[in-house]
């Protein structure tokens, strides 16, 4: 796999405003992009509790609270910090270029589960 | 990596709590390895007692990030499950392939639900309880007829909650009464009976042969033949230890992997702790228990040949189908030598018990009054001679004095901690709070159940009631109070600018909504806006739903509409695909199941201002149509109504704000039980305020009696902004107004000649005058792609 075919453009670094998070869609999965105090993070936009847009959550350090039932993710693991029980959301690698923010979507074969609609 | 080579099986709370206990007590003795397979859900079960004492997590205990482990040097292969044992060559294999050698093997693979051998457990319908988030599932499905098979504590919690959310429930129990390891046969019978006033039938030493229906569930069959009908069925027969790896290996395994006092199984260097190990022929399945064995376990590992493993001292405090009940040690009492001190009181429900061996305590029962309960629980825990205790039990009521705890009885059996050494944390390093006790000495930190206890010792210590502070960011232990001080003295206008002054706000989001109201209310509303420290809501002025789509309340003030806003509204909601139009308890009409991105267009169709129909802000004003129209009015209820809706509308406000107005004392608009509600009597307007009619239910207290309409209005706003001031974060006025006292606010609110009153309006009108309808931002966005559904460029 090439590099070019390794990470995929989604959005501007002004797409995203700071200490705030967006959706973006890539290969049929939505992805919540947000832009931190420490950099760029991704993570695939379904919260493991109830599903909720974490895209539109509360973030501060890396982390992103889900709007919906205040599920905290760390943003650099996509583990959720308080519930023990749930699983990972999928975290991805970040990267920036002039002014553009790129996914690693070798992992996207990994992600199982459909987009929600 | 030198030490002792320690291989630990199994990442539940027993094993993740052994290896903290070393790399804390022997930082670099060991060479630990960790196994975790990531399917064994251990944490949940205490998750339970967590939720039932309404405490805070186990977060020092939770699944550590991976650089936690690679910091400490351990080797941790987490989903990866161990196939085989070898003891005698003293190795490992995991599902990883490789072998890995050790000096010491344990084993803290924990238990699974069992669920006893019956046909149909498959069906739809059939739910297998051993955590909340079960519980929270099962009670989404709505059932209207549910069977729960076992009648232990958790069989007991789902059987409750069931029964709230109004289903009609039956528990099926193998046993002759409810909860037997906790209780003895008569307690157990009154327990039963407080069951049945609550509408749960109970059917006793039966046995569930067959879950019925095809597909679905439809009812359950009961050895003998007897049908109970049900839509639901809920299994909670209890736990399981995970034996089968040991079992494979040789080691000796009866129900669970058999263990001496120093936890050591039948192999050499190989130990078992938690709820997969059996000691003395019970296993355990409590949090308390499990990290007393994880001590001994560490201790004996860094080479304390004493450390032995005593049992019995566990006590279970807990709220059952309403019923306070403390419960430790041998609850029946059976046998020679075994008599009983009693207390029965079935008219009351009240039963206590203290069974005593030998002149000493070993068990205990309280159900109904746990007056006491701390020192018997610990009497059971040392052993206690009898007869200082046999008042306790008997003098229930009759005001007999609890003697104190001495000093080195354990309050948090999760934690092992002692009296003692709480007093050490209040009185050398300051602890005043339960929250501060727990941070210092990690009493409480777990399941909680101890907080009761622990206030108490403050209280004892420190000679008067403990009030808990209230924290607005609790990362940094700040008050609202601290914060509105540290934004007046420095003139703070912006979030960011708060955290760079005192950290508020920066390492977790969940005070940033409230940090944006303390900096907007002291500048009145003149602060500088950061959405990112707003929630989704008040980011796009919506309220969002469980699947993300927002719901859409316009402003209807009064509860007044015309046609024409009725039309536009129906437009509204056919075009955009609304999900439901509903009407509101509050006398509007909400639009459900817009997406993010049509909220801008919808407002733009709909024409009409938004209702705040989300976040911590003034609602609205629920009205009747008053002397319009009724013909008992005796007050223009709907023309102040709407006055006073226009006068607070676009306010934010330290918790949502309803109010009312009535037109006469008939109250059709539910004044009472309102944040603010004034009712027209002849002559005049009544102003009640702190009234609540949703998860509390207060009514409020009267405030003052006006002559005019004017008045009333002035009133009102003055109590408003006393409230935007003064209030907590989060705290609604049936808080507020109780804890300020209604003296104190009459005092501020109502003595014109003081001049505060008018203060109070004028920085009302100030901060009303830098407010706006949101739903303006449609024109204007105030933050890129603030409504996008997707961000992708090109």
């Amino acid at each position: 796999m090439t590099d070019s075919e390794r990470w995929t453009r989604v959005c501007a670094e002004d797409d995203v405003p700071f200490l705030e998070g967006r959706r973006v869609e890539v290969g049929g999965f939505y992805v919540g992009v947000f832009n931190t105090e420490e950099g760029f993070y991704a993570v695939y936009d379904v919260c493991p509790h109830r599903g909720g847009p974490l895209s539109d959550g509360d973030v501060a350090a890396a982390t992103v609270t889900c709007p919906l039932h205040a599920r905290k993710i760390d943003l650099k693991t996509g583990e959720v910090l308080n519930d023990e029980g749930l699983s990972c959301t999928f975290a991805f690698s970040v990267k920036r270029e002039e002014g553009f923010v790129y996914l690693d979507t070798r992992a996207l074969a990994s992600l199982g589960a459909p987009s929600p609609a | 990596m030198s030490g002792t080579r320690i291989v630990v099986i199994g990442n539940g709370i027993a094993g993740a709590a052994l290896v903290d206990s070393l790399v804390e007590e022997a930082p670099g003795g060991f060479s630990i390895t960790l196994y975790g397979d990531e399917h064994v859900g251990t944490y949940d079960r205490v998750r339970l007692s967590e939720y039932m004492a309404g405490s805070v997590g186990l977060e020092e205990l939770g699944m550590r990030p991976r650089d936690w482990y690679a910091e400490r040097g351990i080797d941790v292969r987490l989903g990866v499950r161990v196939e085989e044992i070898n003891a005698a060559a003293k190795k490992v294999r995991g599902d990883d392939g490789e072998w890995v050698p050790y000096d010491k093997l344990v084993l803290a693979t924990g238990s699974s639900s069992w669920i006893p051998p019956m046909i149909g457990r498959e069906k739809d319908g059939v739910f297998v309880f051993r955590t909340v988030r079960d519980t929270e599932e099962m009670l989404e499905a709505e059932p209207e007829k549910a069977v729960v098979i076992g009648g232990g504590l958790l069989g007991l919690e789902a059987a409750y909650g069931l029964t709230n959310r109004g289903a009609g429930v039956t528990v099926v129990h193998r046993s002759g009464h409810p909860m037997n390891q906790q209780l003895d046969g008569p307690a157990g019978a009154m327990l039963a009976r407080a069951m049945g006033d609550l509408g749960v039938g109970m059917r006793l030493n039966a046995h569930s042969e067959e879950i019925l229906g095809n597909g679905s569930v439809r009812g359950v069959r009961l050895r003998g033949g007897e049908e109970l009908d049900a839509d639901l069925v809920v299994i909670c027969t209890g736990i399981r230890p995970n034996a089968g790896l040991a079992r494979r290996a040789g080691l000796k395994v009866n129900t669970g992997i058999v263990v001496d006092d120093h936890l050591k199984t039948s192999a050499e260097d190989v130990y078992a702790v938690g709820e997969c190990a059996e000691h003395g022929g019970k296993t355990i399945g409590l949090v308390a228990p499990a990290l007393e064995q994880v001590r001994v376990l560490s201790r004996r590992l860094r080479g304390d040949e004493n450390s032995r493993y005593v049992p019995g001292g566990t006590a279970t405090r807990l709220k059952v189908m309403g019923v306070d009940l403390e419960s430790a040690g041998d609850v029946y009492g059976e046998g020679p030598g075994a008599e009983a001190i009693l207390s029965s009181n079935p008219v009351k429900g009240i039963y206590r018990k203290a069974v005593v061996r030998d002149g000493r305590v070993v068990g205990v029962v309280l159900l109904g009054d746990t007056t006491g309960g701390p020192q018997l629980l610990g009497a059971v825990r040392q052993g206690a001679g009898a007869e200082e205790y046999a008042d306790l039990i008997l003098g229930s009521g009759g005001g007999v004095e609890a003697p104190p705890l001495p000093d080195d009885a354990q309050v948090c059996d999760c934690n092992g901690v002692s009296k003692g050494r709480i007093l050490v944390a209040i009185t050398e390093k300051g602890a005043d709070t339960v929250a501060k006790v727990g941070a210092a000495t990690k009493a409480g930190a777990s399941c909680g159940s101890c907080k009761p206890i622990i206030k108490t010792v403050l209280e004892e210590a420190t000679g008067g009631p403990v009030e808990e502070k209230e924290e607005l960011c609790k990362c940094m232990g700040l008050s609202t109070d601290d914060v509105r001080g540290i934004v007046k003295q420095r003139g703070i206008k912006s979030v960011s600018a708060l955290g760079e002054a005192c950290g508020a706000g920066k390492a977790c989001s969940d005070c940033k909504v409230g940090l944006t109201y303390v900096v907007s209310e002291v500048n009145a509303n003149r602060h500088e806006e950061e959405r990112h420290a707003r929630h989704i809501n008040d980011r796009v002025h919506g309220n969002i739903q469980n699947d993300g789509t927002f719901s859409i309340v316009p402003r209807t003030r009064g509860g007044v509409t015309t046609a024409d806003e009725l039309r536009r509204i129906a437009d509204v909601a056919e075009k955009y695909e609304a999900r439901m139009i509903k009407i509101t308890g509050s006398q509007r009409l909400d639009i459900l199941g817009v997406r993010k991105e049509d909220l801008p267009s919808a407002w733009e169709d709909l024409g009409m201002p938004s209702g705040f129909a989300y976040g911590k802000a003034f609602r609205q004003v629920k009205t009747c149509v008053g002397t319009e129209f009724c013909r008992f009015g005796v007050g223009d209820s709907t023309g102040l109504g709407i006055e006073l809706e226009e006068a607070f509308e676009n306010l934010y406000t330290p918790a949502k704000v309803k109010m009312a107005a009535s037109g006469c004392p008939r109250n059709c608009a539910e004044s009472t039980v309102k944040d603010v509600g004034v009712i027209a009597i002849e002559g005049g307007w009544q102003v009640w305020v702190g009234g609540a009619a949703g998860m509390d239910v207060r009514k409020g207290d009267l405030l003052a009696t006006v002559e005019t309409h004017e008045e009333a209005v002035r009133v009102v706003k003055a109590f408003f902004q006393y409230y935007r001031e003064n209030g907590r974060w989060k705290e609604r006025t049936y808080d507020f107004v109780p804890r300020v006292g209604l003296e104190e606010i009459k005092k501020h609110v109502l003595s014109e000649d003081s001049g505060e009153p008018e203060g109070l309006r004028e920085r009302l009108a100030e901060a009303k005058a830098a407010s706006y309808d949101p739903w303006q931002e449609r024109v204007q966005n105030k933050t890129r792609n603030q409504f996008a559904g997707v961000v992708n460029d090109g």
